[in-house]
């Protein structure tokens, strides 16, 4: 069969599997978690059925209700690192993530946003390839520090709305560094004669309304628990380092959402990388469960396979609903 | 009652042709990019918004008119019509006081072109839309072509002044920064008959280059 049969078979049977695919609304209890499996050596392993897992709710053992290991299409939001130690890499960037662009099949929505001197999600989340396109051309920029936080609280609201599995993915050089806490420290009036100075310290108000614009990673993750959001993350290594406070942290991120982390290095092919994000998350199950207590409190969550051999990886904690 | 031959002279005066070389009269929107990227040491050289202010006012007279517009992650515009430089520097003063959750967002400048046209194209005259930015548009809901398209439908002259001095040019892989930024504004303009400049020698050479543009358009 030629490739072109295969993508075309490929995406007549993704199309059937939007029109089948399950269903959380049968049931408001039931809590949905979307799991990655993987061999030892790596591969994705997506034929297993329902019958291979187990999952523990704060350690008891609960049922599967919900069970499918077809495509569920991807709502994503794409958040590039574009302070200034990105700017020589931008172009590829650029490149990447039109490539990111091409790898996503119809269903599937994004958006593109950077963060950077200002953090930007484009207002288009769309299957519209030619809209996404476009935005990486035109709307792309080096520059500024490199506001993480604040980049992926950005992506998280640009999919609230948005039912379903919501995933935001990040690429990202450095540490955390939001731009605008910088503007606590612009000069006083006293030392700069411009007339405009004062208006601009005026303008932001007290320090504490400038920190609320720069999110804390804690801050991130819980509000990506709590709704439900999978946070992947590549980490481009750059010459800069990752400080061991910011590592930590985005993976706790990654690791707590059910989220991926691949690391690149400065001359690794940045939209191989994406494209396997792109291949993961087509290739998840969706599985559902009712949990043991609606006490409106976060639960621990356990998936397994059962096959020793097979790693699966999904959300470790939800919040169950509560009664009322 | 009228005298014959007075009324013979103002017959003559209103069946007199315009003269072909007429100034049309001229409406401006001027709108500042003050967004997060725009530095606080750009956003304190308040000459050079007041360089730009009064290259366009210096072009007036009477009949034309301007109105300022400061883009942060929406647009905000000062009154309408206003004809001097120093009605037009209090405006953008005053309008400076963004909310900082507005200037730490998106730069959505091709929407703030367009809102730009939607305030000047039901004016007489040449009608341009003029926007000084660091050049990173950012969450646009229109696209470079489509909001060239749309000023162009609506007769509107779209110039973009570029001026960021951090931006870099890496040799070996040709422009990075603010040359790529006006290659995305110069399509647009050049679908308007304007322009997009880049502020690379001096704001008073850049204002200048301003200035024989509208010159231009005034006489089209």
């Amino acid at each position: 069969m030629s490739t072109i049969a295969r993508a075309a078979l490929c995406t007549c049977a993704y199309l059937l599997v939007l029109q089948q695919r399950p269903s959380f609304r049968t049931d408001v209890n039931t809590v949905a978690m979307y799991a990655t499996v993987r061999d030892a050596s790596g591969h994705l392993v997506p034929n297993l059925t329902k019958d291979d897992f187990t999952v523990t709710d704060d350690g008891q053992a609960t049922d599967i209700v919900v069970f499918s290991n077809e495509p569920v299409p991807i709502v994503v939001a794409l958040m590039l690192d574009m302070s200034g130690s990105m700017a020589a890499n931008y172009r590829r960037v650029r490149a990447a993530a039109g490539a990111f662009v091409d790898e996503l099949w119809e269903g599937d929505r994004a958006t593109i946003g950077t963060f950077g001197a200002e953090v930007a999600v484009s207002p288009h989340l769309t299957s519209d390839k030619a809209i996404l396109k476009r935005v990486t051309e035109e709307e792309i920029w080096p520059g500024g520090g490199t506001p993480l936080w604040s980049g992926l609280r950005a992506g998280m609201i640009a999919l609230t709305a948005q039912p379903g599995r919501r995933v935001v993915l990040a690429l990202t050089d450095g540490d955390e560094a939001c731009p605008a806490r910088a503007y606590n420290r612009v000069p006083t009036v006293s030392s700069i004669p411009d007339p405009v100075f004062p208006r601009i310290v005026d303008a932001l108000g007290p320090s504490d309304a400038v920190a609320d614009l720069c999110a804390t990673g804690p801050e991130v993750e819980r509000r990506a628990v709590m709704q439900d959001f999978m946070v992947y993350g590549v980490e481009f290594h750059t010459r800069r380092v990752f400080s061991p406070e910011s590592v930590v942290r985005l993976h706790d991120i990654i690791d707590e959402t059910g989220g991926g982390r691949f690391q690149l290095e400065t001359n690794a092919d940045l939209a191989t990388t994406f494209a396997r994000v792109v291949e993961e998350l087509h290739h998840q199950y969706t599985i559902g469960f009712v949990p043991h207590a609606l006490d409106g409190k976060a639960h621990r969550v356990d998936l397994r396979a059962k096959n020793l051999q097979l790693r699966a990886r999904a959300r470790k904690t939800y919040v169950a609903p509560s009664k009322s | 009652m009228i005298r014959r031959d007075l009324f013979a002279l103002a017959l003559a005066a209103v069946l007199l042709p315009l003269p072909a070389s007429l100034p049309r009269s001229m409406s401006i929107a001027l709108l500042f990019d003050v967004s997060f990227s725009v530095t606080p040491k750009q956003l304190a050289s308040e000459s050079s918004f007041e360089e730009v202010i009064r290259a366009v006012t210096k072009q007036f007279q009477p009949g034309d008119s301007a109105v300022i517009g400061l883009v942060a992650s929406r647009v905000a515009f000062g009154p309408a019509n206003r004809s001097s430089a120093k009605e037009l520097t209090a405006d953008w003063r005053q309008l400076l006081v963004a909310p900082p959750s507005e200037r730490f967002g998106p730069s959505p400048l091709f929407d703030a072109l367009d809102a730009g046209v939607s305030r000047v194209h039901a004016l007489p005259g040449a009608r341009a839309v003029v926007l000084w930015t660091d050049g990173r548009p950012t969450g646009n809901v229109l696209g470079a072509e489509d909001a060239g398209a749309r000023a162009a439908t609506a007769g509107v002259s779209l110039n973009v002044i570029v001026d960021d001095k951090t931006w870099r040019i890496d040799p070996r892989r040709g422009p990075l920064g603010i040359e790529r930024a006006c290659q995305v504004f110069d399509t647009m303009a050049r679908m308007t008959g304007g322009v997009c400049l880049v502020n690379s020698r001096g704001t008073s050479a850049t204002v200048k280059q301003l200035e024989r543009v509208l010159e231009q358009l005034r006489n089209r």
